[in-house]
């Protein structure tokens, strides 16, 4: 009935719990030398809490399986046999119920003990190293043996020594030199002052829009605008004889261009706005009186006729070139600022101060700052004015 | 000034024969070196006797004139029988040939208004409610 491979089993496993069996005898012997290590007067710590309900879980689990075995149910709970005013009277019987309550409750307690654990992990990695390299160094501050156990900073750490960073105690001194010893710029820490780098201040210019850098940019000059498009002819017939295709030279010609071709092809009119039309018929006549739309249309479009348009390349960009020749000279980035500060010209002075006064009502009184020098010819004009109105 | 017996130019680009829509469309240069602008009739009934069609099946629209006067682009289509000008052109172009009529409807909010006056009735006492309620003495 049995077979062979069956009773080679049951031999490994025999020689199995031999062996256990063994090894647990040599722990109860340690224990049974040191017994101070069962007692539990001053309380149990978590570690040790572990230990001692796996321990009873496996009494329990013994005890059940053997009466398992034998065939009596699981069911049977008896009460302790104390009276319920005895001090030491444990919470269960010995009945076989009371030894799987026993079990259920176990374990629930291991459960909630790995999560206590879990958030004193710092604590216990802490304690597993310092059992782990026993390590008593003296606080040299203090002359006291620096306590690994002490979770506060260490100013021991922060102070220059003349041994650098290796005085620092030893789990620390490990974790911090663990730290420099990553990445490639290793600072070499041994209690050096930081030195920011010493860098010259430079002047703050704002920067422009990409759309204001665009406006402000001179023109394509209309000499040159055709080239890109038939670099083979490049001198261009044209009806008006001003220059070149103006439809090439900007983009808003090309823009209008473009539109027009779109609504011949799909033959119905873009819908727009009132003011766009305008702008639209506006451009368009510029562009078949011969002009090339260049230079932006947010300028004043009051300039004279056609020299403004056929020159107006040239005449913008000579006006940056001795803007753009001053900064090339000198070229320090203070120019900026002290374009600012320079006051504009006479004509420009004039008109700004010609708004803010009329701006102002004349009740006022005169602004606290500096008012505008009188000239001769105007405090004369003034006198002669209120001569007249007195007379009056 | 305006002299209406000036010669017109007129010069088609573009022309198409569209199937699908039964028509022929096409854009239209009109030269008009004297006058100010070629009006919409006067245009149609050239290009009918220049295409041998009906004056009727001829539309044109969306007439820009160009850099100060003289000529205007535009866009003229022609249809084979009223049945399919009926049926793809769009209404407004209809009324203004004189093909459908008008509809002529309240404005846009008072039809609104009348509606939210409607939703507090039920059945035939909505158009009880069409008119607004009656303010005071009257």
């Amino acid at each position: 009935m049995e077979d062979p491979i069956d009773s080679l089993g049951f031999d490994g496993v025999i020689d199995d719990m031999t062996a256990s069996i063994s090894s647990a005898r040599e722990t109860i012997q340690s224990l049974k030398e040191r017994p101070d290590s069962l007692n539990s007067k001053d309380g149990i710590s978590l570690l040790s809490l572990k230990h001692h309900i796996l321990l009873s879980y496996l009494n329990s689990l013994v005890l059940v399986s053997s009466r398992r075995i034998i065939g009596h149910s699981l069911s049977g709970r008896a009460h302790p046999d104390q009276h319920f005013s005895a001090p030491d009277r444990p919470s269960r019987g010995n009945g076989v119920g009371d030894l799987v309550d026993f079990m259920v409750e176990g374990r629930i307690v291991l459960e909630k003990v790995r999560i206590l654990e879990a958030r004193m992990r710092y604590q216990i990695e802490k304690l597993v190293r310092v059992a782990e390299e026993p390590d008593k160094s003296l606080n040299p501050i203090d002359g006291q043996p620096t306590d690994p156990l002490a979770f506060r900073p260490n100013p021991n750490n922060l102070m220059d020594n003349e041994e650098g960073a290796g005085t620092t105690s030893g789990p620390l001194s490990e974790h911090i030199s663990h730290r420099t010893s990553h990445g490639p710029h290793d600072a070499t820490f041994g209690g050096e002052v930081y030195r920011p780098p010493r860098v010259a201040p430079v002047p703050y210019n704002e920067k422009k829009s990409k759309s204001q850098l665009r406006k402000e940019r001179p023109p394509l000059p209309s000499a040159l605008a055709s080239l890109s498009s038939d670099p083979s002819r490049p001198h261009m017939e044209s009806t008006s004889g001003l220059g070149s295709t103006p439809s090439l030279a900007s983009g808003r010609a090309a823009y209008l261009k473009r539109l027009n071709e779109f609504e011949e092809e799909n033959f119905s009119r873009v819908m727009m706005k009132k003011s766009d039309a305008k702008r639209r018929a506006r451009d368009e006549e510029d562009l078949a009186l011969g002009g090339s739309l260049a230079g932006g249309g947010a300028k004043h479009r009051r300039r004279a006729g056609g020299l403004e348009d056929e020159f107006g390349d040239v005449l913008k960009s000579v006006e940056r070139a001795s803007h753009r020749g001053s900064l090339g000279g000198m070229g320090d980035g203070y120019d900026e600022l002290r374009q600012r500060a320079k006051k504009a010209d006479v004509l420009q002075r004039s008109r700004q101060e010609g708004v803010r006064k009329r701006a102002s009502p004349r009740d006022e009184e005169e602004p606290a700052g500096r008012s505008k020098k009188r000239s001769r010819f105007e405090l004369e004009a003034k006198s002669v004015k209120k001569k007249l109105k007195g007379r009056k | 000034m305006a002299d209406s017996s000036a010669p017109i130019t007129l010069r088609t680009r573009k022309f198409i024969t569209n199937r699908l829509l039964a028509r022929r469309q096409f854009v239209l240069d009109v030269l008009h070196p004297s006058r100010p602008n070629v009006s919409k009739a006067e245009l149609s009934e050239k290009l009918a006797s220049l295409y041998k069609t009906d004056k009727d099946r001829v539309v044109t629209f969306g007439f820009r004139t160009q850099f100060g006067g003289g000529r205007s682009t535009g866009f003229a289509l022609i249809y084979d029988d009223e049945a399919s000008q009926k049926k793809f052109e769009p209404k407004y172009r209809l009324v203004r040939s004189g093909l459908a009529a008008k509809v002529e409807k309240p404005s846009r909010k008072l039809r609104k208004e009348r509606k939210n006056r409607a939703k507090k009735f039920r059945g035939t006492k909505k158009s009880k409610a069409a008119e607004p309620p009656k303010k005071g003495g009257k």
